[in-house]
């Protein structure tokens, strides 16, 4: 089972580390392309405000 | 001693498991808690518990990972018929984050254990005790050395004397 656990944690960490795309898709059209947001799953947005918390903590110290 | 062979007689019989009636055990039972949410909510008050956060903090201190210990706190969960394995197993990732919160907070050092290390090389101590285990005979090699010596016979075969 911790095996599981490492191989979840490791792969959500790839994913939140990974550099999010601010560029938009250039259009090629005349009606602009626009790309959906990209939804977050929970257990990543918990991960990352938890991860913003302890960023903010450790600025205050 | 070494207790390592002897039988040890506190394990489960096999089949034991089958024993007793379906259901009666809580983690035969429906889930408690379904949802991640929910598993995360179940998980988070014990974050408060002064006397749970002092425990945690010894194990990380004495260099225990912290996935060992979220495996611990999932399966006994389970055990329980909180929440079944599947959804222990998603909310693992929160429940390190909050560790690794609590053990920056009180300035400790932790290891989440989610390196894997690579091949150790066993130490020249290590061989040597394990060589002694062995006990291997020790072969004696002679070294026989088979010198010709010259044939005085009439029917010798001519060597390099003879200049053949």
């Amino acid at each position: 089972m911790s095996k599981h656990i490492v191989k979840m944690y490791n792969r959500l960490d790839a994913q939140i580390n990974k550099s999010p795309s601010t560029n938009s898709t250039k259009s090629t059209g005349l009606i602009p392309q626009r790309k959906e947001p990209e939804e977050e799953s929970d257990i990543i947005h918990y991960v990352k405000q938890i991860r913003k918390m302890r960023e903010n903590n450790n600025g205050l110290k | 001693m070494d207790l390592s062979n002897t039988p040890s007689f506190d394990a489960p019989i096999p089949g034991q498991s089958l024993t007793g009636e379906v259901g009666s055990k809580p983690w035969e039972q429906p889930p408690k808690l379904t949802t991640v949410d929910e598993v995360i909510s179940n998980y988070i008050p014990m974050f408060e518990d002064e006397e749970f956060v002092t425990e945690l903090l010894n194990q990380m201190e004495a260099g225990i990972p912290i996935i060992p210990i979220v495996n611990i706190l999932i399966k006994y969960s389970v055990m329980d018929g909180d929440h079944s394995l599947d959804a222990g197993l998603l909310a693992a990732p929160v429940i390190i984050e909050l560790m690794i919160n609590i053990a920056e907070a009180s300035g400790i050092k932790y290891d989440i254990g989610n390196k894997t290390k690579g091949k150790v090389k066993p130490s020249m101590s290590a061989i040597s005790i394990a060589l002694k285990d062995l006990d291997l005979p020790e072969e004696e090699t002679e070294i026989v050395m088979e010198i010709e010596e010259p044939s005085m016979g009439l029917m010798a075969k001519r060597g390099e004397e003879d200049g053949v």
